[in-house]
C-alpha cells in the first residue's frame, strides 16, 4: 500500500512537472548562424620578398604593422581581370591597405599589356605607394608558400600579420560586406 | 582470509591479461612504428578520431575484419594511402555472395576475399544495372542488388582512399625535356606539375593553333608535352570531390578537417597548411623509403599540432573495454554456479564477484569514455542503450546479492551480463560506432534525463525477470527452500517497483523530451507505446498481485515475461519501420526476437505447470 501510495504521488509530480513546463515559455528556436564560427588563431604572414614589375623590392617583414591585401591573379584569368580595376579602386579608397598583386603568368610582358590597357583613371591610381603589381617566379610564393592553384584567390591580412579573411574567387570588391571586413580589420 | 587471498590472487592474474592488452607490442609488420601514427586525429562522419578507429571502420566495411593479414587496420591504411599501387592488390573485399562472384566474373575461393584490380572489370560489367537500381526504393531491392549496389560503394569510398593523397604521391610521368632540368622525375607529385600546368596548357594551345587536334601529326616532343597535360587533368578529375581522408586542419574554419583535396580545390589553403602538406608528403615518402628518423620526427610534428588528444579513444580501441567484460561476465556466472553446485564453496564464490566487480569496471570504464569522447551523455543509439543496460544490470543484481547473500544475485549478475554483452557484439558489427547524433537527439539535458531513466528502468527490468526466472526453475526442480523462495519473492517485488519508478518516470520523462522537441507530449510513437507498455505490464502485475487476483507464482510468471515486454519495447517496436524512432527493419534481429518470445513463453508455461503439478501433489 506504501509502494503504492509512493507511485501515484510520483505519476502525480510528474504530471504536474509536465503541465508547468508545457504552459512555460515555448521552445526556444534557434536559428542557423550564418556567419563564420569563431576563428582559430592564426600564426603571422610568413616573410617573403618579391620585386615589382617596376624594380622595386617588397618585403613583408618590412611591412609589418600595414593591413596587406594579398590578391593571387593571371592575366588569362577572366575572373581576375574582371576584379582587377575594382581591388585598384579599393586601394584608392583605402589608401592605408597595401594591395599585392602577385600575378602567375609565366611572361611579365603580358602583365605590362594588360596594364596597359587599363582605363586612365585604373592606370592613374596604380600609380599609388599602396599597390604592388609583381609576377611571382614559377610559383615560389602562389603555390610554395600559400598552396593557391585556383585563381583568382584573395587574402585580407591584419595589421598583426594575421589572416582576416580569405576569399576565393571573384566577389563584389565595393560592396558593403567588404567595406566591413575592412572596417573591423585591426 | 584464505579464500579471498587465492580469489585475489587469480583475479591480479586477470589484471595482468586486461593490463597486456593495453601495453602489448603492437605486431611488426613494417619497420616503422604507427603507434604516434595511429593517434593522428581525423574528421570522419561528423567527429574527430585517432587514425586507427577510421582504419578499422573502414576496414571492416570492406572486409568485416579489424586486420588484414596479420596487419593491424592502421597499418593496412598506411599502405593504402601512402603505396596505393601495390595497396590495391590487397585482398579485402569481401563478396560473400555467390551470386554476386559470378556476376562479377571472380573465381571461387576458400575465402571470398578480392583485391580491388580483381573487381575492376566487373565493376565496369555492372556498373549499368547499378545506376538502374540507385534509384528504387531499398526496400524493393532483392538480397543480390542490396549486394551489388554496396560492393559498388564500397569500391568507390577505396578509390577514394587509393587517391586520397595522391596529390603528393610521385607520379611516373614522361617528363618533356624542357621541364627536366627545373622538375626532378624522380620526385614529380601533381603539386610540383600543378606550377608549371599553366605553361604546359599554353603549349599544348599553341601545338592545337599550329597541327590541329590530329595527336598523330604532333611530334615526338609535342605528343609528350599533350599526354603530360592530359595526365595533370586526369588526376585532378578523378580526385574531383575527394573528401574522405580528412586529415589537414581548415586554416578557414575553427575544428575543422580537410582532406588535402578538397584543401587544394576548395582554395582554403594558406602559409598555415602549406606546412601540413608538406609532412604528409614527408610522411608518404619516408613509408615508401621505410625512413624511419623521418617517419618519427614527422609523425610526432603532426601529433603536436592536433587539436585533440585521442588517447582516451586509443585505450578503448585496445581494451575493448565491452568484449573483454564479456569474458569476465561469463567467467563470473560460471563461477557462481560451481559455487552453488558445490554447496557454496566460498574461494569460487569470491572469484565469481571479483569477475562482475572486473566486468562492471571495464563497462563503467567504455561507459565513461565514450562519455569523453563523444562529449555527450551515453546513451544516444540503440547500440549504446544495450552498452549501458549492460552496465546497470550487472550492477543491480549485485546489489541486490549484496542484499540477499544466496549467490543468486551474483548469478544473475553474470548471467545478464554475458547475455546484453553478447546482444551488444552482435549490433557492433559496424567497427566504429561512436556516431554523431542528430540535432533533436542532441539536447543534452532531456536525453540525460530521459533516456538514462528508462535504460536504467530496463536495466531494473531484465534484473527482475532473470530472478523470476530462476524463482520459477528452482522451485520446478525442487532446489530452493522456503526461505529462500520467500526471500527471492520479497527481492522480486522490490525490483519491480523500482523498475516501475524508473520506467514511469522515463516515459513522462519522454515526452516532456518529446514536447520540447515535436512540440507534442505524446504522439503514440510504437516507441511511446512499447515504454507504456512496459508500465502498463508491471502496474498489472503489481496490483494484481497486491489485490490478491495473481498468486505468487503467477505474479512470479509476470516477473519472469517482462523480458519479453522489454524486448519488444526496447528492440522491437524499431523494427516496425514507422515512427521517429525506427532504425530501419533488420531481418536478424526480428526472427531473433521472435523465437526468444517462443522460447520464453514456452520456458514460462512449462516451469509453472511443473510447479502446479509439484504443488498439487
Amino acid at each position: 500500500m506504501k509502494n503504492a501510495a509512493i507511485l501515484i504521488i510520483f505519476i502525480l509530480l510528474g504530471a504536474i512537472l509536465t503541465l508547468w513546463l508545457d504552459n512555460a515559455s515555448p521552445p526556444e528556436i534557434k536559428s542557423v548562424p550564418i556567419t563564420a564560427q569563431e576563428r582559430v588563431p592564426l600564426s603571422h604572414l610568413p616573410d617573403f620578398e618579391i620585386t615589382d614589375i617596376n624594380g622595386k623590392l617588397f618585403r613583408t617583414s618590412e611591412n609589418r604593422g600595414e593591413k596587406l591585401i594579398l590578391n593571387f591573379w593571371a592575366t588569362w584569368c577572366a575572373p581576375c581581370v574582371v576584379e582587377f580595376p575594382k581591388l585598384v579602386k579599393l586601394a584608392k579608397d583605402n589608401p592605408e591597405i597595401t594591395i599585392l598583386f602577385l600575378s602567375s603568368d609565366t611572361n611579365q610582358e603580358a602583365i605590362s599589356r594588360f596594364l596597359e590597357k587599363q582605363s586612365p583613371e585604373t592606370k592613374e591610381t596604380l600609380r599609388n605607394k599602396n599597390i604592388i603589381v609583381a609576377k611571382d617566379n614559377k610559383g615560389k610564393i602562389t603555390a610554395d608558400i600559400f598552396q593557391t592553384y585556383k585563381l583568382p584567390e584573395t587574402l585580407i591580412i591584419s595589421s598583426t600579420g594575421t589572416l582576416a579573411h580569405k576569399i576565393v574567387g571573384d566577389t563584389d570588391w565595393n560592396g558593403e560586406e567588404i567595406k566591413s571586413i575592412l572596417r573591423d580589420l585591426d | 582470509m584464505k579464500h579471498f587471498l587465492f580469489a585475489f590472487f587469480l583475479m591480479t592474474l586477470s589484471f595482468l591479461y586486461v593490463s597486456n592488452l593495453v601495453w602489448a607490442q603492437e605486431q611488426k609488420i613494417s619497420p616503422l612504428s604507427i603507434e604516434k601514427f595511429k593517434a593522428l586525429p581525423i574528421m570522419h562522419e561528423g567527429r574527430l578520431k585517432p587514425i586507427e578507429t577510421f582504419a578499422q571502420a573502414e576496414l571492416v566495411r570492406f572486409s568485416g575484419k579489424q586486420s588484414f593479414e596479420h596487419q593491424d587496420a592502421t597499418t593496412w591504411l598506411a599502405h593504402t594511402v601512402f603505396d596505393p599501387a601495390t595497396a590495391s592488390n590487397d585482398r579485402i573485399f569481401k563478396i560473400e555472395n555467390s551470386e554476386i562472384r559470378h556476376l562479377m566474373g571472380l573465381e571461387e575461393r576458400k575465402k571470398p576475399l578480392y583485391a580491388f584490380t580483381e573487381l575492376t572489370k566487373g565493376l565496369q560489367k555492372t556498373f549499368p544495372t547499378v545506376e538502374q537500381l540507385i534509384n528504387v526504393p531499398k526496400q524493393n531491392l532483392s538480397s543480390e542488388q542490396t549486394a551489388l549496389l554496396t560492393l559498388h560503394e564500397n569500391a568507390l569510398e577505396y578509390t577514394q582512399l587509393l587517391r586520397s593523397l595522391s596529390l603528393l604521391l610521385p607520379l611516373n610521368v614522361d617528363l618533356p625535356d624542357q621541364y627536366k632540368e627545373e622538375i626532378n622525375p624522380e620526385t614529380v607529385n601533381y603539386l610540383v606539375l600543378k606550377k608549371h600546368a599553366i605553361d604546359i596548357e599554353d603549349s599544348i594551345r599553341n601545338i592545337i593553333d599550329t597541327k590541329g587536334n590530329n595527336p598523330e601529326t604532333y611530334s615526338e616532343k609535342e605528343q609528350r608535352i599533350a599526354i603530360l597535360g592530359l595526365q595533370i587533368r586526369t588526376i585532378e578529375s578523378a580526385a574531383e570531390g575527394n573528401s574522405l581522408f580528412r586529415v589537414i586542419p581548415s586554416p578557414i574554419n575553427d575544428g575543422d578537417y580537410l582532406a588535402p583535396w578538397e584543401l587544394i580545390q576548395s582554395g582554403q589553403a594558406t602559409w598555415e597548411s602549406s606546412p601540413v602538406i608538406k609532412e604528409w608528403e614527408l610522411l608518404a615518402q619516408s613509408w615508401r623509403e621505410t625512413d624511419t628518423t623521418t617517419w618519427n620526427k614527422t609523425t610526432q610534428s603532426l601529433l603536436n599540432q592536433a587539436k585533440i588528444k585521442t588517447t582516451p579513444e586509443l585505450l578503448y580501441n585496445k581494451i575493448k573495454p565491452f568484449q573483454t567484460s564479456l569474458i569476465f561476465y561469463a567467467f563470473s556466472f560460471l563461477l557462481a554456479l560451481a559455487s552453488i553446485t558445490f554447496h557454496h564453496k566460498r574461494s569460487l564464490s569470491w572469484l565469481s564477484i571479483f569477475a562482475a566487480i572486473i566486468a562492471i569496471t571495464l563497462e563503467a570504464g567504455g561507459v565513461c569514455t565514450r562519455i569523453i569522447v563523444l562529449n555527450r551523455p551515453p546513451v544516444g543509439t540503440l547500440y549504446e542503450s544495450i552498452l549501458f543496460v549492460g552496465l546497470v544490470a550487472p550492477l543491480f543484481a549485485l546489489l541486490m546479492e549484496w542484499r540477499m547473500k544466496n549467490l543468486l544475485g551474483l548469478l544473475s549478475a553474470g548471467f545478464v551480463g554475458t547475455t546484453i554483452g553478447l546482444l551488444a557484439l552482435s549490433m557492433a558489427d559496424e567497427g566504429d560506432n561512436m556516431k554523431v547524433l542528430s540535432a533533436v537527439l542532441n539536447t543534452q539535458f532531456w536525453l540525460t534525463t530521459h533516456v538514462l531513466c528508462i535504460t536504467i528502468g530496463y536495466g531494473w527490468c531484465l534484473v527482475t525477470s532473470v530472478i523470476a526466472h530462476m524463482l520459477l526453475l528452482g522451485q520446478a526442480l525442487g532446489r530452493l527452500t522456503k526461505d529462500i523462495i520467500k526471500n527471492l519473492q520479497h527481492a522480486q517485488n522490490t525490483l519491480a517497483i523500482t523498475a516501475l519508478l524508473f520506467t514511469a518516470t522515463g516515459t513522462i520523462l519522454g515526452g516532456i523530451w518529446a514536447d520540447q522537441s515535436w512540440g507534442r507530449f505524446w504522439g503514440w510513437d510504437p516507441k511511446e507505446n512499447g515504454a507504456l507498455l512496459i508500465v502498463l505490464w508491471l502496474v498489472w502485475i503489481i496490483h494484481s498481485r497486491i489485490a490478491g487476483q495473481f498468486t505468487s507464482t503467477q505474479a512470479t510468471m509476470g516477473y519472469a515475461f517482462l523480458s519479453v515486454i522489454v524486448g519488444t519495447a526496447w528492440i522491437g517496436v524499431n523494427l516496425l519501420g514507422v515512427g521517429l524512432h525506427s532504425y530501419g527493419f533488420t531481418e536478424g534481429l526480428f526472427w531473433g526476437l521472435g523465437l526468444f518470445t517462443l522460447l520464453e513463453a514456452g520456458l514460462i508455461t512449462t516451469l509453472s505447470l511443473i510447479i502446479r503439478k509439484k504443488t498439487l501433489a
